[in-house]
This record gives C-alpha cells, sequence and structure tokens, in this order.
C-alpha cells in the first residue's frame, strides 16, 4: 500500500486549479463553435469570447475572474491512503497559488477573512484506481442550484418541468450556454451531493449511469426557452445535462438541479 | 461600434438599448460588500456622484502584474439601486438582467458586461488603484482607467430594455434582429 502524503497531493491539486483556470472545456467550445450568429453583435461576442481565452493563455490570467470554489471529489480506491489533513493542506496550497498565480481569493469567514477554502469529499470505492475530480465553482452559477422535495407520485415529466422551470427563473445570470445536472433520490443533501458529482462528470466513465430519456427533454425544452450564449438568443442555452437517480425513501423523492457556466472548469486526476 | 469616454455624460444620455460600444475613461468597482457598507453608513462617496459602477472583483495580480476583472451577477445589487440613484451615480455595469422599473423611475442606463471574459476585460484596464474599504481585497472599490471595454446598453434612459422576460412588456428590443 502506498501512503500518499496529504501535502504532495495538495501541490498536485492546486497547480491543476491553476491550470484548469486557464483553459475553456471541450463540451463548450463546440457548443460555441455550433452556434449559428445572426448579426454583428452575437459575431462579435463569439470573437470577444475567442480573444478572451487567447489572452489567458497569453497573460496567465484567469478565463473569469471568479476563479470559483475548488470542489474536490476523491474516489477512493482499496489501496488509498492518505497521512495528513488533506482539507487542510489543500487550503493552504490553494492560498499559495492564488497569492502566488493571480487567482482570486473568493471564500470569506465569519470573520471576513479571505481565502480559497475548498470542499472535499472522499467517496470509497472498490475500485484499484484512485479518481480526483476538481470542479472550480463560480458563484453566479453556484446561486442558480434548487434542491426541491418533490412528491413521490411524480413523473418523469415533472421532474423535467422542474429543472426546465429552473433554466427559465436563471435567464442569463449565470452565464450560459450551461452545463446541467439532476441529482434524483437519496435524501435532501445527497441528492445534492449526487447533482453536484453528476456536473463534474464524475459519473461519466459510464454513461449508462445517467438517464438519457430525462436528459434528451431537459435539452431540447431548455433550449427553446433561448436565452443562448450570453444571454443574447442565439447557440445553445443548455449544451450538456446529465442525470442521476439513485434509491429513495418511499415517502420523498428529492431533486437537485445544478448549473455550470459556459467557463466549465473541471479536472480528473488518477492517482 | 461607437467608441464613447465615460466622461461624455450627455451623448451616453442618446445612446439606445441594444447598442454595443466601446467605452473609455474611468470607473469604480463595487460589489456586494462594498455597496452593503456604503449603504448602511449612509455617507455617499463624493467620488462616485456621476460616476459608473462596474460589478466587478478582480483577482491577485501575477507576477507579470496582470489580473482578470470581468462583471458579476447585478441582479444581487439591485436592492442598493434606489440608494445609488438618489446620490446620482449615473450608471451602473454588470452582467444579466437587472431590475428595470427603477432605472425608468430615475431615467438612468445600465451597461451589460460580457459574463466570464476576466483575461478580456483585464487586459484593457491601464491603471488600477484601491479607493475604499481596501480590506476587502476583490471587494474593495478600485477606480480604474479602462480602454474599449465592450459594453452592450442593457437598459437606455429612455428605460427601454433588451430583457425578453416581460412578454407584454412594449418598451422591449428585440435584439435577435
Amino acid at each position: 500500500m502506498n501512503i500518499i502524503r496529504a501535502s504532495s497531493l495538495a501541490d498536485l491539486i492546486s497547480n491543476e486549479y491553476f491550470k484548469m483556470n486557464l483553459y475553456m472545456s471541450r463540451t463548450i467550445l463546440n457548443s460555441l463553435s455550433n452556434s449559428k450568429p445572426k448579426n454583428s453583435i452575437q459575431n462579435k461576442v463569439l470573437s470577444f469570447i475567442k480573444e478572451n481565452q487567447a489572452l489567458s493563455l497569453k497573460n496567465k490570467t484567469p478565463l473569469c475572474q471568479d476563479t470559483g470554489v475548488l470542489n474536490v471529489f476523491i474516489e477512493a480506491g482499496e489501496n488509498f491512503c492518505i497521512r495528513g489533513n488533506l482539507k487542510k493542506e489543500i487550503s493552504i496550497k490553494l492560498n499559495e497559488i492564488t497569492k502566488k498565480k493571480g487567482m482570486r481569493f473568493s471564500v470569506i469567514d465569519k470573520e471576513r477573512k479571505y481565502s480559497n477554502e475548498p470542499a472535499v469529499h472522499i467517496i470509497q470505492s472498490n475500485t484499484r484506481k484512485t479518481r480526483i475530480i476538481l470542479i472550480a465553482k463560480g458563484g453566479g452559477s453556484e446561486n442558480l442550484s434548487k434542491v426541491e422535495m418533490l412528491s413521490p407520485s411524480s413523473s418523469d415529466k415533472d421532474i423535467i418541468n422542474f429543472a426546465v422551470k429552473a433554466v427559465e427563473a436563471a435567464q442569463d445570470r449565470g452565464c450560459p450556454p450551461y452545463i446541467l445536472s439532476i441529482g434524483i433520490g437519496k435524501s435532501s443533501e445527497e441528492s445534492a451531493l449526487l447533482s453536484k458529482m453528476s456536473l463534474t462528470g464524475f459519473f461519466s466513465h459510464n454513461k449508462k449511469f445517467y438517464e438519457k430519456e430525462i436528459s434528451k427533454e431537459v435539452i431540447k425544452r431548455a433550449n427553446r426557452l433561448n436565452i443562448g450564449i450570453q444571454g443574447l438568443h442565439f447557440g445553445e442555452t443548455v449544451s450538456d445535462c446529465r442525470v442521476i437517480i439513485r434509491s429513495r425513501h418511499i415517502a420523498t423523492l428529492p431533486v437537485a438541479v445544478m448549473f455550470n457556466c459556459f467557463q466549465e472548469r473541471v479536472r480528473e486526476i488518477i492517482l | 461600434m461607437t467608441e464613447i469616454k465615460t466622461s461624455d455624460l450627455k451623448k451616453m444620455k442618446y445612446l439606445k438599448c441594444g447598442d454595443l460600444i466601446m467605452l473609455s475613461g474611468t470607473l469604480f468597482t463595487a460589489r456586494d460588500l462594498a455597496l452593503k457598507r456604503i449603504a448602511e453608513e449612509k455617507n455617499f462617496p463624493e467620488i462616485l456622484r456621476n460616476a459608473i459602477i462596474f460589478h466587478a472583483g478582480p483577482t491577485e495580480k501575477n507576477s507579470k502584474n496582470l489580473f482578470s476583472c470581468g462583471p458579476t451577477t447585478a441582479k444581487r445589487m439591485d436592492v442598493f439601486l434606489q440608494f445609488l440613484f438618489e446620490n446620482n451615480l449615473f450608471a451602473t455595469i454588470g452582467k444579466g438582467e437587472r431590475d428595470i422599473d427603477i432605472h425608468r423611475k430615475f431615467g438612468k442606463i445600465y451597461f451589460i458586461a460580457f459574463g466570464g471574459l476576466g483575461s478580456l476585460y483585464g487586459s484593457r484596464i491601464k491603471k488600477m488603484t484601491p479607493i475604499l474599504y481596501k480590506e476587502l481585497k476583490s471587494e474593495a472599490i478600485y477606480r480604474i482607467e479602462i480602454i474599449d471595454f465592450p459594453v452592450l446598453v442593457g437598459i437606455d434612459s429612455k428605460g427601454k430594455s433588451i430583457f425578453n422576460r416581460r412578454k407584454n412588456d412594449k418598451d422591449r428590443i428585440d435584439v435577435r434582429k
């Protein structure tokens, strides 16, 4: 069994946090290149997005000033063994890299002290390898999250309606095109966790985990709202939707909808 | 695309919603916490009279002295608009839709900056000086000197807006066309 030092892992994670803030995601780049701008403003906006990406790489400045709260999901394999306080170490390293590389301190405590304290979740698994998924989550899209306890007799259509209404209420506040996730089942708090994990692509290695029918319908209906890129009514409103259903109490149906902005910053590390 | 100076208040009043303009001159950053403090202290900073606020919080500077500084969601700060406009703030810049009624009441302009473009806006800020609440880091009020800031007129001084939320709103203009 390899024992990993928490500080070494924290180094790796904080370096990724810097890098992931410089590169746009494949899903969104595809979505943008398939958009059909109809006027000069829409064309101009696409060119600004391209220029922003180029400037990030040239100047080593983050794509978005909201470099996000880092959410760390560790799928700990059978041999995963760590020495030290991982959350504390990641916190220290994130604060260092934030100062050194020009990221933003976006977390504030009750004494109004600024930091970049992450959220760290360790999930046990019987796999051989350990997977670490990182998502840097900005405040604008995080504010759009919704958890609702639906009636257990609700149909798929009710769940779809709930998700589409969340997009309609969001309008362009969280920087569309959005990536959406829906966690269905478990308890109120676990549906939220499930949803956030789906948003990171945690389950994307095995597509059969996703509920394709619900996802397809949400994408179709949300795109009919035509909020579009930067709220300018062109291109996609929702580029992807990842839906996970898990077991639940017979009397409850928790549903959690979450959003990611078009500056989707996600990374996977395999140990 | 119209180029316009932030000091040219008269020219800005004639802008129409849906216009894409390149703004140059001086802005002041202010977001949630700084605006809350100003409102609580009921002591409106003289420097903000007839000024334009940019709802934004920059990153730290990197080793090349460069940083990112794009807009944040304006709607969260709608609660401060009455107070700001009563004290003669000229206009605001943020991202996303915001309260149209309060703009109509005061005849104020709202500019939309494009979200998620921190590197682009940051590169067009030539000077950044903290003015108030320095301890609030990214939430402090900075005076920034900008050049060619691309912004869209979201609500113009006549109260026309580009937001399509209100389906029966006669004063809405559709930028799709």
